[in-house]
């Protein structure tokens, strides 16, 4: 399997299959195919229809797989932004944001990921859920807006604003800190808490989470009432 | 009629008029003009293909004319990040238009409605670009190109259409919730973002 991930700030992913390969991606991904391109709805058993309803995730998975020849399918972004792909082995799971999940080679589990630090999980911008992949293989994520990456060295910490962290390492861990006083949290514009990431791992970040475009826009969009 | 189209994500048309000539654009795009062009109106060819079915809201235009040589209208899209992609049409290679995606065309540009479908609660809509000039699409996201061979098929989710040569969409059909069309045998324009 090739893939070739284009077209930023739209971005699109396209697979190139041999016969007999197979991709699994988000319900309602695909964009255009082959018609060689074989579709097949799956729900993985209830623990992961489970998973992936709490997740945030759709209840299904379309796994599409090249039959009777070679095969080629694009998956489109669904918000500007980028798609990233990160591969995951065994040992080096990774956790990400709510649907950010696109599309995967065979062989990645996706599971929700509890985040077990109460302060994290309320005041982290990411909330209790989220999703974690494991496995061997490549995932395709979806990022609002430019992907930044960094790499936590053991110990190193990183303080991240509500939203702006996409995925990470499951070996770097998630806190909250405070922005430093009331004068800070009321007058600062930066909120109560940041998200603390502390490695070692790898951390990817998004430059304009779609909560804060949203947030943007909300004054300019004319009121129903 | 000359045109430039700039900028990069979120892109302008400029257009030139001489005497007489005539642009067609997308209501509400028209952003500046100089004050030779000398004629407002709705364009009777969108007149046409709306009385031939498609949707009011998904193609109505106005029509600019020029009283002078060196006239300038400048248009911008209604949605960004988008493309603005120039087609030439001719009575012998008309295209296919998804009526979202009309921006703009020349004044021997003629639209007529080419199917008007419904899907349960979805309606799928083409309308026909023939004549002589320049039809502008405008698409949310990137622009793909391909080109087909005859019995090359590509299955599209109908979103994500822009254009495509007469006589190479071959069906359109329900899959789910969604509407896919079957693409065979020609050019065709896909938007990287679906157009909703």
């Amino acid at each position: 399997m090739q893939y070739k991930i284009d077209g930023a700030p739209f971005p699109y992913v396209t697979f190139s299959l041999e016969n007999g390969e197979s991709i699994e991606c988000q319900k309602g991904a695909m964009s255009w195919m082959t018609p060689t391109m074989k579709m097949e709805t799956k729900t993985g058993g209830m623990g992961q229809l489970l998973s992936r309803a709490v997740s945030g995730e759709a209840l299904f998975k379309n796994k599409y797989t090249a039959e009777g020849g070679a095969g080629e399918i694009s998956l489109a972004a669904s918000v500007p932004g980028n798609i990233i792909a990160m591969e995951v082995q065994p040992g080096k799971a990774v956790v990400a944001q709510k649907s950010a999940y696109l599309a995967s080679t065979l062989g990645i589990n996706v599971s929700v990921f509890f985040q077990k630090k109460l302060g994290a999980g309320f005041f982290g911008g990411e909330g209790f859920i989220m999703q974690k992949y494991e496995g061997t293989g490549t995932v395709f994520i979806e990022v609002d807006g430019t992907a930044v990456e960094y790499e936590l060295a053991a110990g190193q910490s990183l303080l991240i604003d509500t939203g702006y962290l996409v995925a990470m390492d499951s070996s770097c861990s998630m806190d909250i800190q405070s922005t430093g006083g009331i004068g800070n949290a009321l007058f600062g514009g930066e909120g109560l808490f940041n998200t603390k990431v502390t490695g070692p791992g790898k951390i990817w970040l998004q430059t304009m989470p779609l909560t804060s475009l949203a947030s943007s826009l909300q004054p300019l969009l004319a009121s129903k009432n | 009629m000359n045109y430039k189209i700039e900028g990069d994500n979120s892109p302008i048309l400029t257009v030139f008029l001489n005497k007489n000539e005539l642009l067609s654009a997308k209501v509400g795009t028209d952003s500046w003009f100089s004050q030779n062009i000398c004629e407002i109106s709705s364009a009777d060819n969108i007149i046409d293909a709306l009385k031939n079915g498609l949707s009011a809201d998904r193609l109505f235009s106005r029509k600019y004319t020029s009283c002078a040589d060196n006239a300038e209208i400048t248009l911008i899209p209604d949605v960004s990040p988008c493309t603005i992609y120039p087609v030439e049409v001719s009575d012998n290679t008309p295209i296919l238009l998804a009526p979202i995606a009309f921006f703009a065309a020349s004044g021997g540009a003629k639209l007529t409605s080419y199917m008007s479908k419904t899907f349960g609660e979805k309606r799928f809509e083409l309308c026909e670009a023939s004549g002589s000039g320049t039809v502008f699409v405008q698409l949310r996201g990137g622009i793909i190109k391909r080109t087909l061979a005859e019995n090359e098929v590509l299955i599209v989710r109908a979103e994500h259409l822009a254009a495509c040569s007469k006589g190479c969409m071959t069906e359109a059909y329900q899959s789910g919730n969604d509407i896919m069309l079957k693409i065979s045998g020609g050019e065709i324009i896909l938007s990287t973002a679906k157009n909703v």
